[in-house]
């Protein structure tokens, strides 16, 4: 039957530090998913970044092959140069090839045959030596280490740096430009001048656009990565590293250092697509950004690739923060429950105070204290507590002095009734007493004849059903303290029977030994009189038996009563012992009241039985102990 | 036999006095009375009966009142006092320290006097 009535509880601190862990818990979740988020996107603006700044290295360099390209094609646009390589076509004698050739060299002791003179001096030479020289002023070191010019016959013709053969119509770049293409040669690396350079080869073409010679040109690579260079030392300067790879996955530039390894960029299979970005190198601790050269105009690129490396630390914070932040929400956490017990004792402790209270309350102390507390809430209980408090105590006052009052009134009233009844009765005693005396008188000293003595025979027992109910009024109504005696039990009970007139029809039977109580006698036998009366008027005109058994049970003097009567009614049976309760037109309805009264005012008790009818009276054998 | 006793009715209820009286006229004995406790007093001094019946609730002065007075005077006196059950328990039981022979209740029979009368007188 209980379980249903258990609901779930909790308690405040627990609903409170359980509320402030969520608070804190989603505060952490959220603060983390923020994070999580920043510290992505702070990885993704790097990368973007160094992304767009690879892009734009990538463009930048391809732009500036292509400037300096353009620059060096431009001399096979010199008129110059045009009309004598046109004016060697028409003189050159192929015969005369397999001498010109070793006239070509330079001797040991550095002096020149005439011829190779003859080629070094020209007018065509002049103007290559000027650009050669242009470059050098500009850039400070021998940045072109090879520049001359062939006839449409691959003979050499003007020579401005480099040493070369004569003849050059066996070399493949020299094929090429004979197609009208242009020769982009590879990186290289050349010894005498311990620099890496590239060669390129432009076809020199006549006003129709014919084939007419072949001007070749070999520069330092770093020329060409001149501006990339600069981007790098620049980049370099926030920490990142601008590496230039080739087509094959070799590091052509890296950290000031031209091809300083042999191994392949371990991330150059990832390099799929024009341009990208991605973590790499242990735990992802590099961003990576490339970008393929894609050419510029009609330079196609080199097919390089370059790649800006940066290291991830830019965001190192951000996942430092990410640990602190764990940090604290524990300390959260822990002050949540430290917060939630600290709140729940202000306000657990001044509620389970007021329940107490309420609790004294209930049992009817109405004047308990209690502080006040600190919060604003638990205070404006308290006072309505307080309130109510002094309401009650105010209500119960009034109620208890009201029913004192009532008490007290009906006490008087009965009193007064009792004392007027009692003057009453007693002031019926003596105009009682003058008629029978009177009806003595009159049966001693007249003759009577028979008929008259029934007459005053019907007085006497007049008389006597009015002195008899006058003593039951002043029995009920006087409860006077007991007058005890130790007398014999059965001595009362014969003093009792002969008081009554017991009709000769009725057999009384007295069973048990003689027993000693200590008890009011006189009272006493007002009890057995009543009953033995009730008992004779049961049994009215009838043949019938009374049957006295008395006994001693325990500390107890048990009496018991029995009639072969008609019992008592069932209407009455309840009320049987309360006042004015009599089925009879001549009673007072006060016996068997006075009996219980008198029973109970030794201590004892009274009850019946019907079938057979028993009246059993119980007194303690010595009424002083109780 | 009885002989011829002197006794001695106080009540304040005159009808019964009389008829009371009569009664115990006709027993054979003399009888004397008196209508409150002081008539009753001074009507013992006179008379000094050998029984005397006593009824408590009177005007003037009570039956007990009475009895402690007639007590003081002759401590052998024989009283019987008539009780309408207005028991004042400390007088009665004062009394009957004082050697109060008996206490009847009203109305009583002629039966009851006779015998009492038997007794005590």
């Amino acid at each position: 039957m209980q379980k249903r009535h258990q609901q779930t509880q909790l308690k405040i601190s627990h609903l409170l530090i359980i509320s402030i862990t969520i608070l804190f818990l989603v505060y952490a979740i959220h603060s983390f998913l923020t994070y999580d988020f920043t510290l992505k996107e702070a990885k993704n603006i790097a990368m973007l970044r160094i992304q767009a700044q690879a892009n734009n290295i990538v463009t930048d360099l391809d732009k500036s092959i292509y400037d300096k390209t353009a620059d060096f094609q431009s001399l096979t646009k010199l008129k110059q140069i045009q009309s004598a390589v046109i004016e060697s076509n028409q003189k050159f004698d192929q015969s005369s090839l397999h001498e010109i050739d070793p006239q070509t060299e330079m001797a040991r002791d550095g002096s020149k045959t005439p011829f190779l003179q003859d080629l070094l001096e020209n007018e065509i030479s002049d103007e290559l030596n000027n650009f050669i020289a242009q470059y050098k002023q500009e850039y400070d070191y021998d940045v072109v280490n090879e520049l001359f010019v062939t006839n449409q016959y691959g003979a050499n013709i003007a020579l401005a740096s480099g040493t070369s053969d004569y003849l050059q119509f066996d070399e493949e770049w020299w094929q090429i430009t004979k197609n009208n293409q242009n020769y982009v040669g590879s990186i290289e690396f050349n010894e005498n001048y311990n620099d890496y350079v590239i060669a390129f080869a432009y076809p020199i073409l006549d006003d129709a656009s014919n084939y007419v010679g072949t001007l070749r040109i070999s520069v330092s690579l770093r020329l060409l990565l001149h501006d990339f260079l600069n981007d790098a030392d620049i980049l370099h300067l926030s920490n990142k590293s601008v590496i230039l790879i080739d087509q094959n996955g070799n590091t052509i530039f890296e950290n000031g250092k031209f091809f300083p390894t042999n191994t392949p960029k371990e991330y150059f299979n990832s390099l799929t697509s024009e341009n990208g970005i991605f973590e790499s190198g242990p735990s992802n601790s590099i961003f990576v950004s490339y970008g393929k050269s894609i050419g510029y105009r009609d330079f196609s690129g080199f097919d390089w690739i370059v790649v800006i490396e940066q290291e991830s630390s830019v965001v190192d914070e951000f996942e430092n923060l990410e640990k602190n932040f764990l940090l604290s929400t524990l300390i959260g956490i822990v002050s949540a429950i430290i917060l939630g017990v600290m709140l729940s004792y202000f306000v657990t402790n001044p509620l389970a105070k007021l329940s107490k209270l309420t609790a004294l309350l209930g049992r009817g102390n109405f004047d308990a204290k209690i502080q006040k507390s600190k919060i604003t809430e638990i205070n404006s209980i308290i006072d309505s507590f307080v309130e109510m408090e002094v309401s009650l105590k105010k209500l119960f006052e009034t109620e208890k002095r009201l029913a004192e009052a009532n008490a007290r009134i009906k006490n008087e009233r009965l009193t007064a009734i009792g004392e007027l009844a009692a003057s009453m009765a007693h002031d019926m005693k003596n105009p009682l007493g003058t008629i029978r005396s009177g009806m003595d008188i009159i049966k001693r000293n007249a003759e009577i004849d028979s008929k008259v003595g029934e007459v005053i025979q019907r007085m006497d027992r007049a008389v006597s059903r009015m002195a008899h109910q006058v003593e039951d009024v002043l029995n009920f109504v006087r409860i006077t303290p007991l007058f005890l005696k130790q007398v014999s039990i059965n001595s009362i009970i014969e003093s009792a029977i002969k008081s009554i007139e017991i009709p000769k029809t009725i057999q009384v039977i007295i069973e048990g030994g003689n027993i000693t109580a200590t008890c009011d006698e006189k009272k006493m036998e007002i009890v057995f009189i009543n009953l033995i009366l009730n008992s004779v008027q049961a049994i009215g005109d009838n043949q019938g038996r009374i049957m006295i058994k008395t006994k001693k049970v325990n500390e107890n003097v048990v009496i018991e009563i029995e009639d072969s009567g008609s019992g008592v009614p069932q209407k009455i049976i309840s009320d049987v012992f309360k006042p004015l309760v009599t089925t009879k037109q001549k009673g007072t309805g006060l016996g068997l009241a006075s009996c219980k009264n008198i029973t109970e005012q030794h201590g004892g008790s009274i009850k019946f039985q019907n079938n057979p009818t028993i009246f059993t009276i119980t007194i303690p054998t010595d009424a002083r102990t109780k | 036999m009885s002989d011829k006793k002197t006794i001695l009715l106080v009540d304040d209820d005159v009808d019964l006095l009389e008829n009371t009286a009569f009664m115990i006229k006709g027993m054979g004995h003399d009888v004397f009375t008196a209508g409150d406790g002081e008539e009753g007093i001074s009507k013992y001094k006179d008379v000094r009966p050998n029984l005397t019946f006593m009824d408590i609730r009177m005007p003037k002065m009570d039956g007990y009142d009475a009895f402690f007075k007639i007590k003081q005077f002759d401590p052998n006196a024989k009283v019987v006092l008539i009780t309408a059950y207005n028991q004042d328990e400390k007088k009665y039981l004062k009394a009957k320290s004082m050697s109060l022979l008996d206490s009847i209740a009203k109305p009583y029979s002629f039966e009851t006097l006779e015998g009492l009368i038997q007794k005590y007188a």
